[in-house]
């Protein structure tokens, strides 16, 4: 077992003992949702198109824990990528809270992929891939210019500078370029020195760059960035949002804002070239929503504030509530056919991962309460069993592991 | 076979497998061939007595250097484990950046055609004597060799890529790199840089910090696997973090950490398990206690994102698997709840 199939087989089975995604796994399995994969390319489709893209909006899925929510998106991942959009999985968690457009931004940035490189550098890549003499940049600086876009000067005068000095022998420019990619990135960048790189390409004094409150300067790097990857040649900016559930832990006003944020991602009204998918369990309306109360206490209690921005929040944390109401869509549980081919593609990918021909195993009893993820770990543990001692009999337990949605402040 | 399906929050319980059949199925299965050829894998080891945490590391050490891996072993007493940048700082001060840049040299010089005699010199001078050739054109052929190869491997971070090319023309002996700048780039790739202008020159403009250093240490991992290393075992040792009270100002040592720093430290595991696709050559083993097994305060139930990566809801009724994202070792299992 040497060659790289082999090697990415076996990362495959590592990456499914534990229960996560990996390209290997999503290639040999499938997603099995085929609906939603036709759905997804309609949107896709949507992303390219400038005037259809109003009434795109987002994607809300929603399934039990370990039922492969983040398995398919790891296939709509792959999805995106081969229609040539950059991708994002942004996994919320203690480091990014959905409720904190900040950190959510500078997660997707960290984990952007335009298939050809990740993070940061694939940022410095795309920017560097940017051609001023074509009409897609045009269309850019069209865009970052225009007061209709609402977009910052800030915006309009690093593109300027980008431009102006990439590529150019001036003394200090290698430095000013790769500030304004990290500024892109997330990092911040004083105004004095946006000015002092202003005047070293002439053009001092010609944008107005005041204070942006972080919320929105988060926001409008999004924006920026998503038609900077379109300028480069990309068909818009795909993000996968995972775990999402996690919210139903946060604070009464942490909750509010992640609605609120759920309603932005889901909007048919935003003209960038920005497509969210959003991943929860299907029980959160039932545990959180329902359970904490949140559709009335949530509006009441932002609404005693009595200022027009918690006034805002609460009817986009309405808005949001209601999207998790309605438009989630579920995924299908697997049926006998989908379990029967999930089983014959797992053998096979067990045998090659670690040569050898694994023998046909009885794994779970199947159950409508057992779930993708406890199948295929059943038949993952049997066969390293049986390869250890072919002698041996498996008897696989299971002992269901249920996260909770209490209240937890250090989160 | 029986399917059993019983809802117990937080038990996590299991069979346990002795030091020396772990050992095996490491050696056997992941640093002969796995590792070498780019795999990875993170694990979670439940080590009950401090001798069998003793004998497991020590067994490990021998084992990894038989197969030429870098090992690090990294103490959340000692290192603030819930930042991975202080990670990355930990295992790159381990690694022997110079003897890495050397490699890196002498692969170049083979593949110009003109092999270098030994790694102890380098310089373009000493091996155009050797092949009675013109030592500027030499310089310039593997200087070219060294930027093709650093500058166009996509799996390394740029800015490492710009770091290892300078250090490693430093062996080639030319002068354009003085000791200063030699210096600082190490000191940027240990994390320990004071004054980032340092590294201006070598167009590295950015400190190692917690936006980057997850990407930096997946490029370390892959620059020790492409420069000979048969990879790099790190192991972190989180029983530090069952502890919940900081002991009198006099008895304290090293590291405490508070609930949301536990939970940091959870995540930071979780990103790394996540990362199988990104990350190359890479063995992470995460000591953990008994307790960290059950507490759901500062447990592993406390953080359900790690939790569902790694317990063992599916297991044998009778044995453990080696194979496993979660092992016991030689310990019992855990008291239901």
């Amino acid at each position: 077992m040497r060659t790289p199939d082999a090697v990415s087989r076996r990362r495959a089975i590592e990456a499914l003992r534990a229960g996560v995604p990996c390209r290997g796994a999503v290639a040999a399995l499938g997603s099995g949702q085929p609906a939603i994969e036709d759905r997804f390319a309609e949107m896709l489709d949507g992303l390219t198109d400038s005037e259809r893209r109003t009434s795109v909006g987002g994607l809300l899925l929603g399934a039990g824990f370990g039922a492969g929510k983040s398995h398919l998106l790891n296939h709509l991942a792959h999805q995106a990528v081969e229609a040539g959009a950059a991708v994002s999985t942004v996994v919320i968690s203690k480091e990014t809270p959905l409720h904190d457009p900040a950190k959510v931004f500078r997660a997707a940035v960290e984990s952007l992929s335009t298939g050809r490189s990740f993070g940061d550098a694939a940022v410095a890549a795309v920017a560097a891939d940017l051609d001023p003499d074509t009409p897609r940049y045009a269309a850019l600086t069209r865009w970052v210019n225009s007061a209709a876009s609402g977009m910052d000067e800030r915006f309009a005068a690093t593109l300027l500078i980008y431009e102006r000095l990439r590529g150019h022998e001036v003394a200090g420019s290698d430095e000013t370029v790769d500030a304004i990619v990290r500024f892109w990135c997330g990092d911040p960048m004083r105004v004095s020195d946006l000015k002092r790189s202003l005047k070293l390409v002439g053009q001092a004094g010609l944008f107005d760059c005041g204070s942006l409150p972080v919320r929105e300067l988060a926001r409008q790097r999004l924006r920026f960035l998503s038609h900077l990857l379109v300028a480069a040649g990309y068909a818009g900016w795909v993000l996968l949002f995972d775990e999402v559930e996690l919210i139903g832990r946060y604070s009464l006003l942490q909750r509010a804002r992640s609605y609120a944020e759920v309603a932005g991602w889901m909007s048919a009204e935003q003209a960038d070239p920005v497509l969210a998918v959003l991943a929860m369990t299907d029980d959160f309306e039932a545990a959180v929503l329902s359970g904490k109360n949140d559709r009335e206490v949530i509006p009441a209690r932002l609404r005693d504030k009595q200022t027009p921005e918690w006034d805002e929040t609460a009817a986009a944390a309405v808005v949001g509530m209601r999207h998790i109401d309605r438009d989630m869509v579920l995924l299908d549980p697997p049926d006998d056919a989908e379990l029967d081919r999930t089983y014959r593609a797992l053998k096979r990918l067990h045998g090659e991962a670690f040569g050898w021909q694994p023998p046909d195993v009885p794994g779970l009893e199947r159950l409508g309460a057992t779930r993708m993820r406890q199948y295929v770990r059943a038949w993952i543990n049997e066969w390293d069993l049986l390869m250890l001692d072919p002698d041996f009999r498996p008897s696989t337990e299971v002992l269901s592991v249920t996260p909770s949605y209490d209240e937890d402040v250090d989160l | 076979m029986s399917a059993e399906t019983t809802a117990l929050p937080g038990v996590l319980g299991g069979g346990s497998v002795s030091v020396d059949d772990y050992m095996d199925v490491l050696d056997r299965h992941y640093l002969t061939g796995y590792l070498p050829a780019g795999g990875s894998a993170v694990k979670v080891v439940v080590v009950g007595e401090p001798d069998v945490g003793a004998r497991f590391t020590d067994e490990l050490g021998r084992l990894a250097d038989r197969h030429g891996c870098l090992l690090v072993s990294i103490d959340a007493a000692a290192t603030r484990v819930h930042m991975i940048d202080q990670l990355y700082a930990e295992v790159a001060r381990h690694v022997d950046w110079d003897g890495v840049a050397a490699a890196i040299v002498l692969a170049a010089y083979d593949a110009v055609a003109f092999p270098a005699d030994s790694a102890s010199d380098l310089t373009a001078a000493s091996v155009a004597r050797r092949h009675d050739v013109d030592d500027r054109e030499l310089y310039r052929s593997v200087r070219r060799e060294l930027e093709r190869r650093l500058l166009g491997d996509d799996g390394i971070a740029p800015e490492m890529r710009r770091a290892m090319l300078r250090l490693a023309q430093v062996h080639l002996g030319a002068g354009d790199v003085d000791a200063a700048e030699h210096d600082a780039v190490l000191d940027w790739l240990r994390g320990e840089l004071s004054r980032i202008t340092a590294v201006r020159s070598t167009l590295i403009f950015n400190r190692i910090g917690r936006h980057n250093a997850r990407a930096m240490l997946a490029s370390l991992a892959r620059l020790l696997l492409e420069n000979g290393y048969g990879g790099l075992v790190l192991t972190v040792d989180y029983q530090r973090l069952a502890v919940a009270r900081r002991p009198p100002i006099e008895q304290r040592e090293g590291v405490y950490y508070s609930r949301a720093a536990v939970l940091d430290a959870y995540e930071t595991l979780r990103q790394l398990i996540d990362g199988v696709d990104e990350l190359c050559g890479l063995l992470v083993v995460a000591l953990v206690s008994p307790e960290l097994m059950t507490d759901e305060s500062r447990g592993l139930p406390a953080y359900s994102a790690l939790q569902l990566r790694v317990a063992d809801e599916v297991r044998d009724h009778r044995r453990a698997n080696p194979f496993a994202a979660l092992i016991r070792l030689e310990v019992r299992l855990e008291a239901v709840g």
